[in-house]
């Protein structure tokens, strides 16, 4: 596999298309040379970054920073919390689901690690106007990926099966849960689905539930 | 806390020390509202990739790997690639770039006593073209592709600039070293 010196300087830079990211990342992990080279541009993007004059900051966003975290969906910072509530499952906001896909970039790894679903995840998110989300539960593990298309189809793409049962994915709105798709596999292409449902996911017995009957392993806004 | 380096203050987070976090924000988020306003010109929204910056940090350090990327090199990339995303659809492609204004370049800054360059400096001995295609790459987050629909330019001619563009800054940083 040969990746142009150009392609690894968008990587470096956060430019690449995200369709490309992946195979990028398999040419890096076999060519640690060209890891090398990724890291010090990288490094030099951070160095040119924390030179820049410093910006005021807003006041109170440090203690707004902090006060999300004590009594937000993360994890707080009190000793001792408790656990979540059984159906107050965290939000993973668009962008910080985002984010939470590229820290896994720079530093734990590729996204999805099946090629075939890679191919075919990244075809999906190739096209004009799609919107990848990656979706992580509550404790921070990556279960997959979500594309919406420009025509509201979602492509849901799971890291692996859950140990048992279905996936079942759900838009909700106001409350009421409807389901799109379930079943025993790690991908699934949904009918179109307006903005401003919720998706969840759920596992569920191998036929499927009218209802969930489990909490969600992931919620999202559309 | 304010002697502690970034990885210690990372580790400290992972303990969930208040602050720690407070410490590290303060030292970098500056730099990084800076960052974030060069890429939109709505607060909100540098404010919000701010707040999500260092909440990643917060998730992320009890198994951050310090073998793969400094904190403060993740921490700009994370900060840097947050704004991309919210940029999204809204980062100009297709329109047409002005033509730089033409002014020489200014000789290469010299080094104050404690043998440091500030890229920032750096940045001002670069050609106005190529200092325009490096900011447009970084914070408009145009890849060479775009950059080259957006001027109108051979790929193979962007490629080259910003390469060079790059190796001129990596010469000042590191003062000629690997």
């Amino acid at each position: 596999m040969i990746i142009e010196e150009n392609v690894l300087v968008d990587y470096a830079l956060g430019t690449l298309a995200s369709g490309q990211v992946p195979e990028v990342e398999r040419f890096l992990a076999a060519d640690p040379a060209a890891a090398a080279r990724v890291r010090r541009l990288q490094d030099l993007m951070a160095e040119y970054v924390l030179q820049l004059p410093a910006e005021a900051l807003s006041e109170g966003e440090e203690d707004a920073l902090v006060e999300r975290l004590r009594t937000g969906s993360d994890p707080p910072l009190v000793q001792g919390r408790r656990r979540a509530s059984r159906r107050s499952q965290p939000w993973v906001a668009l962008g910080l689901a985002a984010a939470l896909g590229v820290a896994a970039w720079l530093a734990f790894g590729p996204l999805i690690t099946s090629d075939r679903l890679d191919r075919i995840t990244t075809g999906y998110i190739e096209q004009p106007g799609s919107v990848v989300l990656s979706l992580v539960d509550s404790s921070g593990e990556e279960l997959g990926t979500l594309v919406r298309l420009a025509d509201g189809r979602l492509f849901v793409a799971f890291e692996r099966l859950p140990t048992e049962g279905a996936y079942q994915l759900w838009e909700v709105r106001e409350g009421r849960p409807r389901s799109l798709a379930a079943g025993r596999r790690r991908s699934f292409l949904t009918e179109p689905v307006e903005r401003g449902a919720i998706f969840e996911v759920t596992v569920e017995p191998l036929a499927g539930s009218p209802q969930p009957t489990t909490e969600p392993l992931v919620t999202a806004p559309l | 806390m304010r002697g502690s380096t970034d990885e210690e203050l990372l580790a400290l987070i992972g303990r969930r020390d208040e602050l720690a976090l407070r410490e590290l924000y303060r030292r970098h988020a500056p730099h990084l509202r800076a960052m974030a306003k060069r890429m939109t010109p709505e607060e909100g929204e540098a404010d919000q990739c701010l707040q999500d910056t260092f909440v990643m940090a917060w998730k992320a350090a009890p198994s951050f790997d310090h073998s793969k990327a400094s904190v403060r090199t993740w921490i700009v990339t994370v900060a840097h690639r947050l704004m991309i995303n919210r940029l999204g659809e809204r980062r100009v492609v297709g329109g047409q770039l002005n033509d730089p204004e033409r002014k020489p370049a200014a000789s290469p800054p010299a080094a104050d006593p404690a043998g440091r360059l500030y890229v920032g400096d750096a940045l001002e001995t670069l050609e106005p073209d190529s200092r325009r295609l490096l900011e447009l790459a970084i914070f408009g987050g145009h890849s060479h592709g775009e950059l080259a629909r957006l001027t109108g330019r051979p790929l193979a001619s962007i490629t080259t600039t910003l390469s060079q563009a790059l190796s001129h800054l990596r010469e000042i940083v590191t003062g000629g070293r690997a």
